[in-house]
């Protein structure tokens, strides 16, 4: 019996609850709420220009929004930011344009930029300096979607180094970030520098980081930042630079008293003294002497002591750490060159390439006028 | 259950709403940004933003110029402005172009969202430059968080040519109040700028402390008021332990506190709440809100004869007056004139102030003579009938003093002419009274202007 009052309650529910389902569908939804207007530009405006070119070359090509006129709910709240300056946010968006998305288009075609590009990217006045560590943050990508450059009223266009280092360097890591979080990368690239990364205390490296077989500080802090820092060093760096970085990383480096240290001497150029270690930015401004013999081969080096004008012998320290700093980068430049290739089509020396030519041909005078000579 | 149930449904189709409002909540939204940005930019679109970075500095004013294409010029008068420019810590002028916007942002939102080097630096998070190598505004533990002011703020209420709003991130109220089209920017903010002069302006940092006296009488000891950030406790108790800090902000008519201050009176369980005060043609700040509430200084009489002060007058003519001048002048004459017994020193200035080891108040006066100062020191017994005046009794000389008192006969003379009669006192500010007048009651031609 019981058992029947259990079946006849529950058929009960079951009606009820298919009446509240089906009482209120009586009625069609009614118009929405947001006015039905376009989105037209104000000629009137004083951001006229800036907002059209922005339109034009962002919006309705990438469906991309540049938001430039920073409003707070846009960034992480956690962090005190502000906006950038007006002139800046012009020349980082047509920077952004001529080095970044135009050198992509021209080697992956627009339709690449369209299905993976960013967007949102997020203009940001000031660096984001966390309160607990102090440090600063230069870029951001989240989701897959949005690209938060920071600190972008330090920035000075014309200073054509600084714009690479700290800017196009931040933009093409961000966007090799978005790139790695839509298709993954071959896991062997976490195995090339396993066990070397220190997530902590990456800041605290110098130059000798590239012994050990990365591009950077930066990228010895994981391996997905690894990844997408070899990509961004291996676009944005010129010949001289990624030639240097791998000079360094076929050194040796002894660390001295909380410093890496690149030669070492003897004092009085007295071989039965004790070594002393020259930190290696030392050893750059006191200008080192190299002597070659006929062939080209360093036979002797040497700086002078400052105080006696004395010349110190300096030698190599001999590379220990048991890593072949330059091997390891050219397995990572590998497997990147060769995971652009299956998984995107893309050609990352060509790529390369395109971004070199872009930043010898890089004037910033001529890129300002897609802004300012718009009608 | 199944009652519950059932009495649900009843009420789950009802359809019939009450309209509270006529129109969407979007085109609601749209219509009040509009008319925020129609008030903004009306009549010239001039307003004085007094702006609040945090709770321990001071306000800062911003005269704020609204265009309607969406650029805003922003300027202001103070310290941070100034080492901006070149680096150093006089309050001064900085007026930049940027823009605003008025957004719906869970609410409506005047956003000034694109940075203007004189308004921004209160919330860039870069670490706040610290003053003369001391670490009290700023330093190397504010980096990442600079002054954490607000750039963008919640639009709360318009009423009578004011906007309310309150900072976004951190909350703190602030007003806008609309100023006339034709407002100098540099003009208005230097006279304010003036007001808020650290020595000359509406405080002083020489006075030790001023009150605030509320309508029953009861005191309220104000410290540290010329840095805008005060300190106050009821007076005669533990100052340790009653201590409350606030900050303020100068205006062009007189101050204001950043929120209401509720303080008790004499009356248990009577508190009085205050926030903005006007400034009197005698220098003290009204309350606007009660009109009785008064923040003032000492009387004049016990801050020209307190332990903590002492005044200075060269007795010149550009800061004393009739006899006082011929006699100060004479005094220097006679002791110059080596012929006549003098000593060749110069009289170069006059102090009253009170000397520990002859437990009174002296008058000091100084000669001087290729480098030496020479001291003479003339006691004096002070007996005040009322807050701006007194009389003064000679009570013996000491140090240089006899000397000077024999050797030139204008010293006994002025001696004569400062205690022979009662003497007034007036100063411009009564709340900072860093000059005060004293002048014979019987000739105020006579008279000496003391500076703190």
């Amino acid at each position: 019996m019981k058992k029947i009052q259990y079946i006849f309650t529950a058929l009960l529910v079951v009606a009820v609850t298919a009446m509240s389902l089906t009482s209120c569908s009586s009625e069609k939804l009614g118009p929405s709420i947001f006015p039905d207007e376009e989105d037209v530009l104000d000629p009137t405006a004083t951001t006229y220009q800036f907002d059209k070119f922005l339109k034009d070359n962002f919006l309705d090509v990438y469906n991309l929004t540049f938001l430039y006129k920073m409003p707070d709910v846009s960034a992480n709240m956690n962090y005190n930011l502000v906006p950038a300056t007006y002139s800046n946010a012009v020349d980082l968006a047509v920077s952004c344009k001529y080095l970044w998305f135009d050198a992509y288009a021209a080697q992956a075609g627009q339709d690449f930029l369209k299905s993976y590009g960013p967007r949102i990217i997020l203009l940001v006045g000031s660096q984001a300096i966390s309160s607990a560590t102090r440090e600063p943050v230069d870029g951001l990508s989240e989701g897959g979607v949005k690209i938060t450059l920071f600190n972008v009223n330090k920035m000075d266009a014309s200073d054509k180094q600084s714009m690479n280092e700290n800017y196009f360097h931040t933009m093409h890591r961000e966007f090799a970030n978005i790139l790695r979080q839509n298709k993954t990368y071959p896991t062997e690239f976490n195995t090339v520098s396993v066990g070397h990364y220190v997530p902590a205390e990456w800041r605290e490296r110098g130059d000798e980081i590239s012994s050990e077989g990365f591009v950077s500080r930066y990228a010895s802090s994981e391996n997905s930042v690894d990844f997408a820092e070899t990509i961004a060093c291996y676009i944005v760096f010129t010949d001289q630079q990624w030639q240097e970085m791998l000079d360094f990383a076929a050194c040796g480096w002894h660390k001295d008293k909380n410093v890496y240290c690149r030669y070492y001497y003897y004092p009085d150029n007295d071989m039965s003294k004790e070594i002393k270690y020259i930190p290696h930015t030392d050893a750059e401004e006191n200008k080192i002497i190299v002597v070659r013999d006929a062939d080209g081969f360093i036979i002797q080096r040497y700086i002078y002591d400052g105080t006696t004008h004395a010349r110190i012998n300096i030698y190599d320290v001999e590379d220990e750490d048991g890593i072949d700093g330059v091997a390891a980068i050219d397995r990572k430049v590998q497997i990147a060159r060769q995971w652009f290739r299956e998984a995107w089509g893309i050609d990352l020396d060509a790529l390369r390439e395109e971004v070199r030519t872009r930043q010898e041909a890089y004037n910033i005078e001529e890129l300002r006028q897609l802004v300012y000579g718009i009608q | 259950m199944l009652v519950a149930l059932s009495s649900l449904l009843l009420t789950s189709c009802l359809h019939e709403m009450d309209e509270v409002f006529d129109e969407d909540a979007v085109i609601r939204m749209n219509n009040a940004m509009a008319e925020y940005e129609d008030i903004l930019t009306s009549n010239g679109g001039k307003w004085l933003l007094e702006y609040y970075a945090n709770t321990s500095e001071p306000g800062y004013n911003y005269v704020l110029t609204f265009a309607k294409d969406g650029t805003v010029v922003m300027s202001g008068h103070n310290k941070w402005i100034q080492y901006i420019k070149n680096k150093t810590w006089t309050s001064g002028f900085g007026s930049e172009k940027s823009m605003w916007e008025v957004i719906g942002d869970n609410g409506l939102v005047l956003t000034f969202n694109s940075y203007n080097n004189y308004f921004h630096l209160f919330s860039t998070p870069d670490a706040v430059p610290t003053q003369g190598g001391t670490s009290t505004a700023g330093g190397p533990s504010t980096a990442g968080k600079g002054h954490e002011g607000d750039y963008e703020f919640n639009l709360m209420k318009y009423s009578g040519d004011t906007i309310y709003l309150t900072g976004k991130k951190y909350n703190l109220h602030m007003i806008m109040t609309r100023l006339p089209e034709n407002t100098d920017d540099e003009a208005y903010l230097s006279q304010v700028a003036a007001y808020n002069n650290a020595n000359t302006g509406m405080f002083t940092s020489k006075l030790n402390n001023v009150y605030i006296v509320l309508p029953d009488g009861k005191r309220w000891v104000v410290k540290s008021a010329a840095s805008g950030y005060m300190q106050m406790y009821p007076e005669g108790e533990d100052e340790v332990m009653m201590s409350e800090y606030h900050n303020f902000i100068i205006t062009m008519d007189g101050m204001a506190f950043r929120d209401v201050l509720t303080l008790e009176g004499n009356t248990p369980d009577v508190v009085y709440r205050v926030q903005r005060f006007t400034r009197q043609a005698d220098g003290t700040a009204l309350c606007v809100e009660d009109g009785k509430t008064l923040i003032t200084a000492d009387p004049l009489v016990d801050c020209l004869f307190s332990p903590n002060y002492s005044w200075t007058s060269t007795l010149k003519n550009t800061v004393a007056g009739g006899n006082f001048v011929t006699l100060a002048a004479a005094i220097t004459k006679e002791s110059k004139d080596t012929k006549n017994g003098g000593d060749g020193t110069s009289m170069n200035s006059a102090k009253i102030s009170y000397v520990d080891s002859l437990e009174s108040y002296v008058l000091t006066m100084t000669f001087s003579k290729t480098g030496s100062n020479r001291p003479a020191l003339y006691k004096l017994k002070v007996d005040a009938s009322s807050p701006t005046q007194f009389k003064l009794t000679y009570d013996g000389a000491y140090n240089y003093g006899p000397r000077y008192w024999d050797m030139c006969p204008s010293v006994q003379q002025f001696i004569e002419a400062l205690t022979s009669t009662t003497m007034n006192l007036s100063s411009e500010s009564l709340l900072s009274p860093v000059k005060i007048t004293m002048s014979q009651s019987s000739n105020p031609e006579n008279y000496i202007i003391w500076s703190l």
